[in-house]
């Protein structure tokens, strides 16, 4: 940061936590940016002249005597075509080198769309994952988390949504990304050839926590140009969201705030839903479709962050290592998108959603089989069969690894109830019996 | 109406004559006892929490308000000017049940607190409600809803007000001598917003980090709705309904059971019968009304309903619970471990579940169920289960009553007395007929 004639130099910080230092000050705005030491800082806290400073990379090395300087101005990131490709900081530079960016400076965390001003989301995302598609599909304009846990593979899965959906700009914010992660990333963007529609914001465990507060404002920031100006279907991916809220705690700590629940900052709810709002549907075509991953500890979803994610997300989708068939499955039964109803049997075909719950039902069905057996009953010829079902679905469809289009989906779910079940057991209207129930393999 | 802030007594001067004034206009002008004059328009400022208390008296609430939801209307009914709330997990479809009733509520006026809401779910009711016509006045729905839309990334400030908004702007109406239906979604949120302004205030925290005094503020803020008589002798009411979503569906925590000490009703849905897709998710034998017990609602239901109506509910909830007991034993000793008579108990309780407490909200029909209609199929149902049929084996005692069901739900789809109506009507008595034991 240069310095500019007659700017104001404090030379006196009065305390210094590891994440924040405190100094009198006048003249300063709430989230405005300064230096300290050269070191990037935000401010978080005003009372009376007495300012608290957030510094990004921890205050380790900082003298009481640092040069502070106020910026004048919130965090901003430069706008433009120019960001397609790239791999950038929290701080929106570029990672290893490379040109800066150029474009319009545009201030990050900017207030969401007013709801009258959106429309109501219904395009379909086509992600060709059948527990996906099938059981909870995505829409334009959604917002949505993956609960899972840590040793589960949903940064692949994500990845693999976002390379399917058909959308004009995806981009990444990742938060607390194992390099091992970034790397991933970076080769399945790179082999796919996607990578002049991709946008990164990445801060991996080698960057200090504190800045990775930064990376879904930025993330967000740049994809609103593009949904905004430029009217694209833009994917944000926002990956791992709980490690966000950690950062947030991290610096309420050292801020004395009082904790809340879990030890989050009692503004946990207020900060996640700053972000998950700015997906949205807009009236001339562009959206905003955000896809996060909540990490969990031993899957407990009562814990402060996914209970209050759960509260803003349009829906939430986990993931289970079904042993049966040794793969891991979309789970039908915790899995949810709340917007399913909207595009379901209107953008695909009309048998949608009978069929979705008449293969969920027989599912149940027999995971109540597997109980009885477990329990030491004996089994009705019906259970039997909901269990071959079971095992033949949870492969055929829920796997993860599946990649078809919807209607191949919904062939492949009548073709397992005609062979397993009668027509009465399936329970679907008789219409869409008569229309869709394949004839050549019935046997009963 | 005179400004509520208004005491004593005033005397109208003069007041302009009927036509179209907009809300800024001057309306009339009222001279105090002291001679002072004041001019008074069609606005009105009130701070939101403090209760607008212009009415003579407030009696217990004793007419039922009809909802067209048969769970809620034939089991646990709620009164005008009571209170009531549905608690349940994310998913569960609260927020379709409070769609349903915004929709069919008897209601004059119905107001949705949408506190802390997801700003997709908002827009969902801007852009449906201009289309939906009320089906009592022939009229747009929106004409007579109100929405505080306050999405979950507005101030938190504004969302621990977004509540108290809407309760006094449904005071306000009901001091125009209006039935209102207040509903909000969800008071949980609200809570939250509690907990994160006390935060804030570094107050020490309550359980869960919950401000000390939510329950002192939960019950305070029930206690505005009510039956009223007004001073000019009409009556009004708010009837509000709130949602709770506990986490995890954990019903132990402090939102909940400060709720449960403040509402009158309690319509629990139950994670068990989403999954299975038993919608509404409203748990039988958890819920309850406890209005059911106010003499004044059993006085007035034995006028406008029947005389045996409280028995015959009372009736099927005994039959529900002791269908719910019949099916555990027979999970725990199999089916073929208990006597044929255990599933017929238990298959009639089905019939209730099924007919009654099931209802398709998206179905044209079924949607909506007026009391008479409720009446006429309760007491259709009860019959059935009064009656003693032969079996021999287990087996045909599901097939058997999957057939009445079918065809009770056939009568629930067909409009009310339509031919349809009549010859699933016919075809039922043919089928009881088969095997019913003199």
């Amino acid at each position: 940061m240069e310095k500019k004639a007659f700017q104001k130099i404090y030379t006196k910080i009065t305390q210094i936590t590891k994440a924040t230092c405190s100094l009198k000050a006048t003249g300063v705005g709430y989230d405005e940016l300064a230096t300290v030491n050269g070191q990037l800082a935000q401010v978080v806290k005003i009372i009376g002249d007495t300012i608290t400073l957030q510094v990004f990379s921890g205050t380790e090395g900082i003298p009481t005597n640092a040069e502070v300087i106020f910026l004048g101005h919130p965090p901003t990131l430069k706008v433009s075509d120019d960001l397609a490709g790239r791999f950038l900081d929290a701080y929106g530079n570029p990672m290893e080198g490379g040109s800066e960016v150029t474009g319009e400076e545009r201030q990050i965390g900017g207030p969401s769309v007013n709801p009258v001003r959106r429309e109501q989301p219904s395009e379909l995302i086509a992600t060709g994952i059948a527990g996906i598609d099938l059981n909870n599909s995505l829409v334009t304009g959604q917002k949505i988390p993956f609960f899972a846990d840590p040793d589960q593979p949903f940064n692949q899965v994500m990845a693999m949504v976002a390379l399917r959906a058909q959308a004009d700009k995806i981009i990444l914010g990742g938060m607390g990304l194992s390099n091992d992660d970034y790397l991933y990333f970076k080769n399945v963007f790179d082999n796919a050839g996607a990578l002049d529609r991709i946008v990164s914001f990445v801060n991996t465990t080698e960057h200090p926590p504190v800045e990775r507060l930064l990376v879904p404002d930025m993330a967000l920031t740049a994809a609103e140009y593009f949904a905004s100006d430029k009217k694209q279907k833009v994917l944000v991916l926002l990956t791992d969201m709980t490690l966000y809220a950690d950062a947030l705690a991290i610096v309420s700590n050292r801020m004395d705030q009082i904790p809340s629940k879990d030890s989050m900052p009692g503004s946990l709810y207020s900060d996640l839903a700053k972000i998950y709002e700015k997906a949205v549907q807009f009236p001339d075509g562009g959206s905003i479709t955000i896809i996060a991953v909540t990490t969990l500890s031993g899957g407990d979803i009562t814990h402060a962050i996914p209970d209050n994610t759960g509260y803003i997300t349009e829906g939430q989708l986990f993931l289970r290592r079904d042993s049966e068939i040794g793969k891991v499955i979309v789970d039908p039964f915790r899995s949810l998108s709340r917007l399913k109803q909207l595009v379901i049997g209107e953008q695909t075909r009309e048998d949608h959603p009978q069929v979705m719950n008449a293969a969920v039902r027989l599912y149940a069905d027999a995971s109540n089989a597997r109980t009885k057996l477990e329990n030491g009953f004996d089994l009705t010829d019906y259970d039997e069969r909901t269990l071959n079902y079971a095992k033949e679905y949870s492969n055929q469809l829920l796997a993860i690894d599946v990649n078809i289009d919807t209607e191949k989906m919904l062939d492949i779910a009548w073709k397992l109830f005609s062979k397993h079940f009668t027509k009465a057991e399936v329970g679907i209207k008789e219409e869409m019996v008569k229309k869709y129930w394949p004839e050549d393999n019935q046997e009963n | 109406m005179v400004p509520f802030k208004f005491e004593g007594q005033y005397k109208v001067k003069s007041i302009v004559k009927a036509g179209e004034y907009t809300i800024k206009d001057k309306i009339a002008v009222l001279t105090g006892k002291d001679g002072k004059e004041t001019e008074v328009t069609m606005v009105q400022k009130w701070p939101v929490k403090i209760p607008i208390r212009t009415y003579k008296e407030k009696p217990r609430p004793f007419k039922l308000m009809e909802t067209g939801v048969r769970v809620i209307d034939t089991l646990n009914p709620i009164t005008e000017g009571g209170t009531g709330f549905i608690p349940g997990p994310f998913g569960c479809g609260k927020t379709v049940l409070q769609h349903a009733l915004s929709k069919q509520a008897e209601a004059d006026m119905v107001i949705v607190a949408a506190c802390g809401e997801r700003a997709n779910e908002v827009v969902e009711i801007f852009k449906e409600f201009p289309e939906l016509e009320d089906v009592r006045t022939g009229r747009k729905l929106i004409e007579r809803t109100t929405i505080i839309a306050n999405t979950s990334n507005m101030p938190v400030a504004a969302r621990e007000a977004s509540v108290y908004t809407a309760m006094t702007i449904a005071e306000y109406y009901r001091s125009m001598g209006l039935k209102i239906l207040l509903l909000a979604d969800s008071t949980s949120r609200w809570a939250q917003a509690l907990r994160e302004m006390s935060n804030r205030m570094e107050e020490l925290p309550g359980p869960d980090a919950y401000p000390m005094d939510l329950p002192a503020i939960i019950s305070n803020f029930y206690a505005r709705a009510g039956f009223v008589y007004l001073n000019n002798g009409k009556s009004g009411s708010v009837t509000f309904i709130g949602t709770v979503s506990p986490a995890g569906g954990n019903l132990k925590e402090p939102v909940t059971e400060s709720t449960k000490k403040a509402a009158r009703c309690f319509y629990a849905l139950s994670q068990q019968r989403a999954d299975s897709k038993r919608y509404p998710a409203v748990d039988p034998i958890e819920s309850y009304s406890k209005y059911l017990e106010y003499d004044e609602v059993q006085k007035y239901v034995a006028e406008h309903i029947s005389e045996q109506w409280l028995d015959h509910v009372t009736k099927a909830k005994d039959i529900l619970l002791r269908g719910k007991e019949v099916s555990e034993q027979i999970n725990i000793l199999g089916d073929d471990g208990v006597p044929v008579e255990y599933h017929v108990t238990f298959w009639k309780s089905e019939i209730i579940d099924f007919i009654i407490l099931q209802q398709d909200a998206f179905d044209k029909v079924d949607q909506s169920t007026p009391i008479e209609r409720q009446k006429y199929m309760l007491n259709k149902i009860l019959d059935i289960c009064d009656m003693s049929f032969n079996f021999d084996s287990f087996e045909d005692v599901a097939q058997y009553f999957k057939r009445i069901i079918n065809n009770l739900k056939q009568m629930n789809y067909s409009e009310w007395q339509s031919d349809d109506f009549k010859k699933y009507e016919e075809e039922l008595t043919s089928i009881l007929k088969e095997r019913k034991a003199e």
